[in-house]
């Protein structure tokens, strides 16, 4: 598993984590009502358990396990898929932060740009890693 | 394929078909062919997709495509994916059975515990994904060296 993938795995498990977390206080607080404010974790836990646990996941398993070339670096320019990660978490970040008030509300513009520019870098990384080795395919 | 995963993936593929069947039956309430309060079940819906089904898939698959210490070796985090495998179940069905009770604003005392009950459930059942999965997640050098 490339150093890259092990990065991004690791940090969606924590993501996961996290927006379990989340998501079993916001659970309680449905049925055992604790504390009104609870409700701001709503958009966290979703931004997390989508963007940091389920996209950064398949993203890492997807550079990780589709075919290789055959020449060169096998898996394409590492820099690019170390900046696809930090521009993802990133992203990430910059929304939580945003949505807690911690910076003005141009935040989530963004956030959602960096996510944009993760998305970018890992289609044009894994595009032509999309092949079948079998003639006629 | 270890038993795990076939019965991670089979899971998946009934919390599938229920998502999309509760997306079937909010449909008919949104198109005013029915009057019943379903719009109430939205968040089992997003549940049973996200969690029951990709959450559950990336399990079993994880459980058993990640590299294991040696070739071949069973095991790996396998009792650990027993245990998220059973919590993660047993809670979702409690909260697909408890939240519309509570959305809907009943005054039952069993089911607010029930609903809390299902997260700590769910709770559980992620943490013991995480930490049998987690020793999987490495390289190749650090493989080799065990």
């Amino acid at each position: 598993m490339p150093v890259q993938s092990v990065w991004m795995i690791r940090a969606s498990l924590i993501y996961f984590l996290a927006g379990i977390t989340a998501g079993t206080l916001l659970l309680i607080n449905k049925g055992l009502i604790m504390h009104g404010s609870i409700w701001t974790l709503l958009q966290i836990h979703i931004e997390v358990a989508l963007f940091g646990w389920l996209i950064q996941f398949v993203l890492g398993t997807a550079y990780w396990m589709l075919p290789r070339y055959l020449e060169g670096p096998k898996r394409g320019s590492e820099g690019l898929a170390w900046t696809m990660m930090i521009l993802l978490n990133a992203g990430l970040w910059i929304y939580i932060l945003t949505h807690l008030h911690l910076v003005p509300d141009t935040g989530y513009v963004v956030s959602r740009l960096l996510e944009l520019s993760a998305v970018v870098l890992f289609i044009y990384l894994h595009w032509n890693r999309i092949v079948s080795y079998q003639r006629g395919l | 394929m270890p038993k795990i995963t076939i019965y991670f993936i089979r899971s998946g593929m009934i919390f599938f078909f229920l998502a999309l069947f509760l997306a079937l039956i909010m449909s008919l309430e949104q198109s005013g062919l029915m009057t019943l309060p379903v719009m109430t079940l939205q968040p089992v819906f997003w549940h049973f997709l996200l969690v029951g089904w990709i959450t559950q898939i990336i399990m079993g698959v994880s459980v058993w495509m990640f590299p294991r210490k040696r070739r071949g070796q069973q095991g790996g985090g396998e009792k650990h994916a027993w245990i998220a495998f059973s919590c993660i179940n047993v809670g979702l069905w409690m909260r697909a059975i408890s939240e519309p009770f509570v959305a809907s604003g009943g005054s039952d005392k069993i089911i607010p515990f029930l609903i809390a009950l299902s997260a700590v459930l769910q709770i559980i059942g992620g943490t013991a994904y995480v930490l049998g999965i987690w020793p999987r997640v490495k390289g190749k050098r650090k493989r080799r060296r065990g």
